[in-house]
């Protein structure tokens, strides 16, 4: 008797009974779960099928196949091009680390109302458009750009320089300017959740500035600027319009592979494979950071 | 036992002296000039409700935040332009600010580690003070891993490894509950016994006040007001937020009498006007409801009084019982608390009751 009583009081007391979901709720449901499948786990499915299908003469058959990866797995060039672009988006994020550390920590510093100011003027670039900063990056880099101009004039070079133009090495600095933002962000966010009472905690118990910074502000700062920085290399891994357009021939990056199987040789699925493959890279890199912020937290 | 505490005041050198320290942000006046000594080896607490300026002092004694005049002296040497890092202070912060990311031997360590200490000596004094908190078996664990009072004993064991010459508290009972509190409370003064430092100690709490220092300084409204043993805190109130922040004060209106000046009229009765309260216009007098007793009828000491109040109320307590009465022309009630036993369980609202009190428990205190 009694326990009959006690679920007739838990019943009124949450509504009505669970398993009698109203048509409202089932309009939300359906909304919270089928938005997302239909339009971010379905084009994936999609593309993930596509590389598994065979392609003859053009024409895609239809019967199932791993040709499309076995292709990238023995292919030197594409290994060499995927490699190339790792290592390349290593080196943009590992520029991001750093001079996004040294922005955000110089910013994270000042007082008042300048500290989000220059916070905000920093994550401006983010709203504009990315074609403009692409271009505008070709402007400074190219052959007549802005740095070259400015080389010459100050009589370090005599002849406009071709280093920074349409190869590796201009991808690499177009790119690393372009997510700078993407880092300073995650990192800046790192530095203020430090509490102020840990770097009075650590001056009280006799630390100078510089032995606080080491001790306390740089450990527990680093995981959280890491995660950031691992963020800005999958971003830079998958661009393909930067290295199209300031890497000229030299600047081949993996997203640009992809991009001309689809675009230009219309192979389908072996672009899907080349697409895979990069997916996989990155949810192994989102994993990591996940794993480096996580670890930050439980500290 | 006045005498004695004085004696002993006259031997401890002053460790920590505040000279006409104020504080100010912009136009606000966080803290009036405080003159304030702080004796080697006390507990001394500063007391006072959110906002009086008791952690602005604390802050400017640990050189986190400079005084805007005046000076701080250790040891008679002026330490208000020394920085933070250099000076010999301890704080046991109120939120801990324990390191996230060493464990609690790291966090203890870290003091000595930052002053190069030889690793052996390390070792010796982080094992030896988490034995003196409790913590021996703890030191490998984190910060995350821990109990609030954990927490607070590593917090503890920090700042007293270093060996300061003062140990400033922020309100560090605060975040704990009430059972834990006393058991803390406690241990720190018994802590403070043991390790002889000095204990400047910052809290909101009268009671906690009272049962753990040697000397209490009351702040309000950026004004140090009082300083003094728990006995002349509790007893001896110069003013009027003194005399209501701790317990049930009986507050009274007095006017001087119309024909001798020296005389005050309350509803108790006369009082003779102390040469340390002269001045014009009214007074209050605070009286503890524990300073009155029921009147026997034997014969009254020198300096005693009498006064007759109509039992409005009587309130079992316990060991003690309260009796609300009202006395003088204008009715006013007085709260009176006698032992249970000698209350007399034949009294009946509307009685009249004498009272008895001594002069000497009476304080005048200016009106504000």
């Amino acid at each position: 008797m009694m326990t009959v009583v006690s679920a007739e009081l838990a019943d009124t007391s949450v509504g009505p009974p669970r398993w009698l979901a109203s048509p409202g709720k089932i309009v939300v449901r359906l909304l919270v779960y089928g938005v997302p499948t239909v339009m971010i786990l379905a084009p994936l499915m999609s593309f993930l099928a596509y590389s598994f299908l065979e392609q003859k003469d053009n024409i895609v058959t239809g019967h199932l196949t791993l040709a499309n990866y076995a292709a990238f797995f023995q292919s030197g060039s594409y290994l060499y091009v995927f490699f190339g672009t790792v290592k390349l988006a290593f080196v943009v994020a590992t520029v991001a680390l750093f001079l996004g550390y040294i922005i955000s920590y110089l910013i994270w510093r000042l007082e008042g109302s300048t500290r989000y100011l220059l916070l905000l003027l920093s994550a401006l670039p983010l709203v504009m458009n990315y074609v403009v900063k692409i271009y505008a990056m070709r402007s400074i880099l190219g052959f007549n750009g802005f740095l070259n101009s400015f080389l010459m004039a100050s009589g370090i070079i005599n002849a406009p320089s071709k280093l920074f133009i349409f190869n590796q090495t201009a991808v690499m600095l177009a790119m690393a300017v372009i997510y700078l933002p993407f880092g300073i962000l995650p990192i800046f966010l790192a530095l203020e959740r430090i509490p102020q009472s840990l770097l009075s905690a650590a001056a009280d118990l006799g630390a100078k500035p510089g032995q606080i910074f080491l001790t306390v502000i740089l450990p527990l700062s680093l995981p959280g600027s890491i995660a950031g920085a691992l963020f800005v290399m999958v971003i830079a891994l998958g661009d393909y319009l930067t290295p199209q357009m300031v890497g000229g021939s030299e600047g081949f990056t993996f997203g640009r592979a992809i991009w001309s199987q689809f675009g230009m040789a219309f192979n389908w699925p072996f672009g899907a494979a080349l697409a895979v493959v990069l997916l996989v890279t990155v949810i192994a890199l989102i994993g990591l950071a996940s794993l480096i912020a996580r670890k930050a937290r439980l500290g | 036992m006045t005498a004695a505490l004085s004696e002993e005041e006259v031997v401890r050198p002053n460790v920590i002296q505040l000279v006409g320290v104020t504080k100010s942000y912009r136009n606000l006046n966080v803290l009036k000039p405080v003159d304030l000594d702080i004796k080697d080896g006390e507990f001394l607490t500063i007391l006072g409700p959110s906002g009086s300026g008791k952690t602005t002092i604390l802050r400017m004694i640990g050189g986190f935040t400079p005084p805007t005049s005046g000076r701080i002296l250790l040891r008679g040497a002026d330490i208000s332009q020394v920085p933070i890092f250099r000076r010999p202070f301890n704080t046991v912060f109120q939120d801990y600010a324990l390191f996230p990311h060493m464990t609690v031997a790291k966090n203890v360590a870290y003091g000595l580690r930052i002053r190069r200490r030889p690793a052996e000596e390390i070792k010796t004094k982080v094992a030896a003070v988490l034995e003196t908190v409790n913590l021996t078996d703890k030191a490998e664990r984190y910060p995350s891993e821990l109990s609030g009072g954990q927490r607070q004993r590593v917090a503890l064991a920090r700042a007293i490894v270093c060996e300061p010459q003062v140990i400033l508290l922020d309100e560090p009972l605060a975040a704990l509950d009430a059972e834990l509190r006393r058991s803390m409370q406690e241990f720190l003064k018994d802590l403070q016994r043991r390790i002889r430092t000095t204990f400047v100690f910052i809290t909101h709490d009268q009671e906690e006040a009272i049962s753990m220092s040697d000397r209490i300084a009351v702040m309000d409204h950026g004004n140090l007001i009082q300083v003094g043993t728990p006995q002349e805190i509790y007893y001896k109130p110069r003013t009027e937020f003194v005399a209501k922040f701790f317990g049930e004060n009986n507050l009274l209106p007095a006017q001087p009498d119309n024909n001798a000046a020296n005389i005050l009229e309350s509803p108790l009765g006369k009082h003779s006007l102390p040469a340390s309260a002269k001045g014009g216009g009214s007074f209050l007098l605070a009286i503890r409801p524990e300073s009155f007793s029921i009147h026997d009828g034997s014969e009254l000491r020198q300096g005693q009084s009498v006064c007759v109040g109509r039992l409005e109320n009587v309130t079992f307590l316990g060991a003690t019982t309260q009796l609300s009465l009202n006395v003088g022309k204008a009715q006013q009630t007085i709260k009176v608390r006698v032992p249970t036993g000698q209350s007399g369980n034949n009294l009946a609202f509307g009685d009249d009751v004498p009272l008895r009190w001594s002069e000497a428990d009476v304080n005048v205190l200016p009106r504000g």
